[in-house]
């Protein structure tokens, strides 16, 4: 009986599963040439586009999240406040009594308080670190102070100041001043 | 199964081996994936060219390419089952299709039953009672032992005819046929 299945498989199968009488057409796939590599295909430059491509598309994504970062660093950082917090050390000129006798202790002195400002206003003010909101901090200035007894020996000392803008400006100043002081109480 | 020599290496005995060989081949691939069955056999074929140097004629040529066919039309089914999957997907929500009445006058399909089986119970179906290949040989072919063939064997009938059912009885299968199978499935034949 189990000979009658074999046999009835046999001719179900010879009869679904018929044999391919016609020869195959064309050549057989393993004997086309075959396709080169990825490799083979940069440098026969077919892949370039694509690798062009793909590169400039990184780079694009790049430079935006680049610039998204810089926007965002911009918009969430805190405004900084208007009154100048200016590091110039306005002013030249010896402020400390004992250090204007006798040669300054710094050595390029210069004096005749010329002054270098990038700011339209160039002054001649006493050295007084104002907290203004001007758009140029630090100025400097020659000061001469009244006859000091004994008479001060001109102490000459150089100042270079940095003033921080307010928003909107920015400036340094950067000053040689040359004082007659008058020594510290 | 006939051995017969071909030289490893050899383009000419390739091309022989090839016309020798292609038509059984398609056979029993079309058992296991239908109508892609050229293709694997193409690929099949591109992949033992491409190996044709290092290959061994310990075994013959014929299983030694059936292995390498078989291997490529598992992998093949498996793409068809994702392939059919989304197929099942994307038509969801519409109205199904009516089958064609033509199609089912002519329901009986065996190849389709074996199209349901584990590929390898398939290939053994169709190695044993259609290509008269003795268990040793399908052995060697598929690389299991002889037992091994002879389990799945036994699994792969039982499960062909419930597959063929109803149909089966339309057809002339001699009846008491179940009961005459010999059953060795062991449970490894049953899980593939």
């Amino acid at each position: 009986m189990a000979d009658d299945l074999d046999r009835w498989l046999t001719s179900q199968l010879q009869h679904n599963l018929p044999v391919e009488i016609e020869p195959p057409r064309g050549v057989p796939r393993y004997r086309e040439p075959r396709s080169a590599g990825w490799r083979g295909q940069l440098l026969t430059l077919r892949l370039a586009p694509r690798f062009a491509g793909i590169f400039l598309g990184i780079l694009g994504a790049v430079v935006l999240a680049g610039g998204a970062t810089a926007a965002v660093h911009v918009l969430t950082s805190p405004a900084h406040p208007s009154p100048s917090t200016h590091h110039s050390a306005g002013g030249a000129g010896c402020t400390v009594g004992p250090a204007c006798f006798g040669p300054s202790p710094v050595p390029p002195t210069q004096g005749g308080g010329t002054r270098v400002s990038p700011s339209p206003k160039q002054g001649h003010g006493p050295a007084t670190s104002s907290p203004s909101a001007s758009t140029v901090t630090g100025g400097s200035g020659n000061r001469q102070g009244p006859p000091s007894t004994p008479p001060a020996q001109g102490g000459m000392g150089k100042s270079i100041g940095a003033g921080k803008a307010n928003p909107g400006g920015k400036g340094s100043a950067k000053a040689h001043g040359t004082g007659a002081g008058i020594p510290a109480p | 199964m006939a051995a017969i020599e071909y030289r490893p290496g050899s383009e000419a005995d390739f091309d022989r081996l090839y016309r020798d060989e292609r038509g059984k081949l398609l056979q029993t691939i079309r058992a296991i994936v239908g109508e892609d069955a050229e293709d694997c056999v193409q690929d099949a074929f591109v992949e033992a060219f491409r190996n044709w140097r290092s290959y061994r004629p310990e075994a013959p040529a014929s299983a030694w390419l059936h292995r390498i066919a078989i291997n490529r039309a598992i992998s093949m089914r498996r793409r068809q089952k994702l392939r059919s999957a989304t197929e099942m997907v994307r038509r969801l929500g519409r109205p199904e299709a009516q089958p064609d009445p033509g199609q089912m006058a002519t329901s009986f399909d065996l190849a389709r039953a074996l199209r349901r089986l584990p590929p390898r119970q398939a290939a053994v179906i169709v190695l044993r009672h259609l290509h008269g290949y003795s268990n040793r040989d399908i052995g060697v072919a598929l690389g299991v032992p002889e037992r091994t063939v002879a389990s799945r064997l036994g699994a792969a009938k039982v499960k062909l005819l419930i597959e063929l059912g109803p149909e089966s009885s339309r057809a002339s299968v001699p009846e008491p046929s179940l009961r005459h199978i010999p059953l060795m499935a062991d449970s490894r034949a049953g899980q593939e």
